[in-house]
């Protein structure tokens, strides 16, 4: 039987507890907000940038037609025999994140075994410890990248992606990263890098409308998103045979009420 | 006739202005001015101030290097860098010029002096902005005292 004091003891206690983790949940929402936003504000650039390589890749196709040397115009446009395939892998360098590690690594997985020949280059620590227990080669891991990484820490991992296709170490280079959606969803992306090729949704889009100062998209924009990039074949190379990822899986029956009132 | 003008860095949108007048901004062959209607370009842009006018007024932004494309009226600039004339330090741009310099006097590996320019036509960008300002007549205010 608990005496008085005891139970006043326990009541403190876990008084001070409350403090405590109020206080931590203050400083994780502040942050969270940060990190929210940054991901959004990167977001216009690359979205502009995707349209400006559409452009530029659309005009220097036809000059290529031109030139009879059939010596590609740039090296990063070079459109080889596919032997080795290229995965950037972007995820946390932590855990207890939901389902976040667990999907990253679910949709990096297919893409893995559908292609042998694969070499990687992994961000983050998540994704390199899980790739090195299956062996596969990874030649090029970075990690602790700090909670926001600048412009200015993202160019070496550019660069060695580049030195990787130009040198013929890797003949495509595919990105599977986790694309910001609200709090609680990042759904897996997978997209084609290089060669360059122009996106086939560049310009059926505006491109003003995708640089206006991207507000929390709401889950209708979500869908959209989402049944877009479903449309470009090369964007979604997952095996149609076996059963997509569970993640996908929930993305459509979350979609379809929608996209059917929309049609 | 205006033209629609946007500075997008990886970071942030710095602008995203409709009805602009004129863009004059450092290709990199040199500089150049964008007027309504103009016909459809792409350049690389060098490190250097870009001036635009709207209602009259002119306004100074530092860039460093990225792209420019231009269609349909339309002034889309992606830049490593921009930042608005009033939000420049003056202290800190003269102090990452002076520190690049030294490292290039230095002369260190390769990687190392690739950076050191670059931040060096930062800085320099930067500071001409502000020298821009500073002497522009009926300009904004300065922030200097």
């Amino acid at each position: 039987m608990a005496t008085l004091r005891q139970i006043q003891r326990r009541i403190k206690s876990i008084q001070s507890t409350a403090k405590t983790t109020r206080a931590m949940s203050l400083v994780a929402g502040s942050k969270m907000r940060r990190a929210q936003q940054m991901a959004l504000a990167h977001r216009s650039y690359a979205d502009q940038l995707r349209w400006l390589l559409a452009d530029v890749v659309e005009s220097l196709k036809a000059a290529e037609s031109e030139d009879p040397s059939g010596e590609p115009l740039h090296p990063l446009l070079d459109q080889r025999e596919i032997k080795t395939q290229g995965l950037l892998f972007l995820t946390p360098d932590r855990g207890l994140s939901g389902g976040l590690n667990t999907n990253l690594i679910r949709a990096a997985g297919a893409y893995v075994t559908n292609h042998p020949d694969l070499k990687m280059i992994s961000v983050g620590r998540k994704g390199h410890d899980f790739f090195r227990r299956t062996r596969t080669e990874i030649i090029g891991s970075f990690s602790r990248l700090g909670d926001y990484p600048s412009y200015e820490d993202v160019r070496p991992i550019s660069r060695l992606v580049m030195d990787a296709y130009t040198s013929g170490e890797v003949d495509s280079v595919a990105i599977v990263y986790p694309r910001f959606i609200n709090t609680v969803i990042q759904r897996p992306e997978l997209q084609e890098l290089l060669p360059a090729t122009p996106p086939e949704d560049a310009r059926s889009a505006p491109s003003t409308t995708s640089t206006s100062q991207t507000p929390a998209p709401s889950s209708a924009t979500c869908c959209r998103a989402t049944s877009r990039s479903r449309s470009i074949a090369p964007c979604w190379s997952w095996p149609r045979a076996s059963s997509p990822p569970a993640w996908s899986r929930c993305a459509t029956q979350r979609t379809r009420p929608r996209r059917s009132s929309v049609s | 006739m205006a033209l629609l003008l946007q500075i997008i860095t990886p970071e942030r949108v710095v602008f995203s202005e409709d009805g602009v007048e004129s863009v004059t901004l450092p290709g990199s062959e040199g500089e150049l001015t964008i007027l309504p209607s103009h016909a459809p370009l792409m350049t690389e842009l060098a490190a250097g101030p870009l001036v635009f006018r709207k209602g009259g007024q002119e306004i100074d932004v530092a860039v460093a290097s990225g792209f420019l494309e231009v269609r349909d009226d339309k002034v889309i600039v992606l830049a490593d860098m921009a930042e608005r004339s009033e939000e420049i330090d003056a202290a800190r741009a003269e102090e990452a010029r002076d520190r690049a310099r030294q490292q290039i006097e230095g002369g260190e590996g390769e990687v190392d002096l690739a950076a050191a320019m670059a931040s060096l036509m930062r800085a320099q960008a930067r500071i001409r902005v502000l020298e821009r300002r500073r002497r522009r007549p009926g300009g904004p205010p300065s922030t200097q005292p």
